[in-house]
């Protein structure tokens, strides 16, 4: 983790701001300097082995990063209090339906191009098919 | 010798004391999540939520005081970690590439599913408005979420707890839900997760599969990029109406 990684990922963080702040761009800084990187490494031509050594770490502990956010719920307990059922009920269902919503409309929508373009290659090559036994390893991997 | 001890307020508003509250607490609920096997719902973030909140209860501290005292140091990081994104999602650009329609319906479907569900149910439930406007951007990643729900009259922080929230039980609920949904391919899984459990969904994801791990990215990047262009306009539309 080299102070120059640090400081390009920091200045392309302030460039998002910039963006959001002054261009009053509806996203946030951090969010738009992602996208400006993205930019930025398709023009490099890919990101150095040497900046992946600061970003790898940053990545592997993405978890921890949330937790303040999270613990600002206790400003909120008695909101919490009064509509507890409505606020799981809403955010369990929600993810539910997201999840399955997400997955099965992306494979509708490959299946529906592959049926159009026979010739074409399957649009997601490494996918095994539907059905098809995958040792409960590769599903479950290892923890966080 | 009379010794008096310092008060435990004292020792709650040290410097940093709250940074190596929050590594210590993470470390232990990943600790706990190792010794279970990785079962997603034995999740560090929740557990080093609860011990937290548990903690500041404890010695009545506030929330500003934690973040002052070194919470806010380790929320800071997560700005230049967002960014960092685009390194998994550069390397994954060509599985995207080939699958952009694929990809864009899915997170334009998922997005849109994800905050109706969660605004008509809680809705159902009597809500009130303030919590209504907050938890429809709840997929979205929380600093984005913060954004949004300030735009559409939420309340931030309780904008951010609910995208905390939803990320805690999508990524508890997405590796099981869709192993019953037969849903087997990286791309999808991955894809739904971001989606749905952004950050913390992804943080799984990456953790497991690269692939996922970059759909996931994907699917976080773009779902904050659609919502924050549409649930805007779709609630200044219904004010309008």
């Amino acid at each position: 983790m080299t102070l120059r990684n640090l400081l390009v990922l920091l200045a392309f963080q302030l460039a998002g701001e910039f963006l959001h702040r002054v261009w009053h761009v509806p996203l946030s800084g951090s969010l738009l300097g992602m996208v400006l990187l993205l930019v930025a490494l398709v023009a490099w031509g890919g990101p150095p082995e040497s900046f992946q050594t600061t970003t790898r770490p940053l990545l592997a502990n993405l978890a921890l990063l949330f937790v303040p956010a999270g613990v600002g719920v206790i400003t909120h307990l008695e909101l919490l209090q009064s509509y507890w059922l409505a606020i799981l009920v809403a955010t369990l269902g929600g993810a539910i339906a997201s999840i399955l919503a997400g997955a099965w409309t992306m494979l509708l929508v490959e299946r529906l191009m592959r049926k159009r373009l026979p010739l074409e290659n399957p649009v997601l090559s490494e996918t095994p098919t539907l059905g098809q036994t995958v040792p409960a390893t590769a599903l479950h991997g290892r923890p966080v | 010798m009379n010794i008096t001890l310092p008060s435990t307020t004292a020792f709650a508003t040290l410097p940093l004391v709250w940074l190596v509250a929050t590594i210590a607490a993470f470390q232990f609920g990943t600790l706990l999540n190792r010794l279970s096997g990785g079962l997603p719902v034995v999740n560090p973030v929740l557990i080093a939520m609860t011990l937290l909140i548990g903690a500041l209860l404890l010695f009545g501290v506030d929330y500003a005081t934690y973040l002052r005292e070194g919470g806010g140091l380790v929320g800071a990081v997560l700005g230049p970690a967002t960014v960092a994104l685009a390194v998994p999602l550069y390397n994954n650009a060509h599985h995207v590439r080939r699958a952009l329609l694929p990809i864009i319906c899915a997170v334009i479907v998922g997005g849109v599913v994800a905050a109706g569900t969660a605004f008509c149910l809680a809705w159902i439930l009597g809500a009130p408005d303030t919590v209504l406007r907050s938890i429809a951007v709840k997929s979205v990643t929380a600093p984005i979420a913060i954004g949004v729900s300030e735009q559409i009259g939420g309340v931030a922080s309780l904008a951010a707890a609910f995208a905390v929230l939803t990320g805690v039980v999508g990524t508890v609920l997405s590796t099981w839900l869709l192993d019953q949904a037969g849903v087997r391919c990286w791309q999808a899984r991955g894809l739904a997760t971001g989606i749905t459990a952004h950050g913390q969904g992804t943080a799984r994801m990456l953790a497991l599969n690269e692939t996922a791990g970059a759909f996931s990215s994907v699917g976080m990047g773009l779902n904050a990029l659609f919502t924050a262009i549409w649930l805007p306009a779709l609630i200044a539309l219904m004010l309008f109406w």
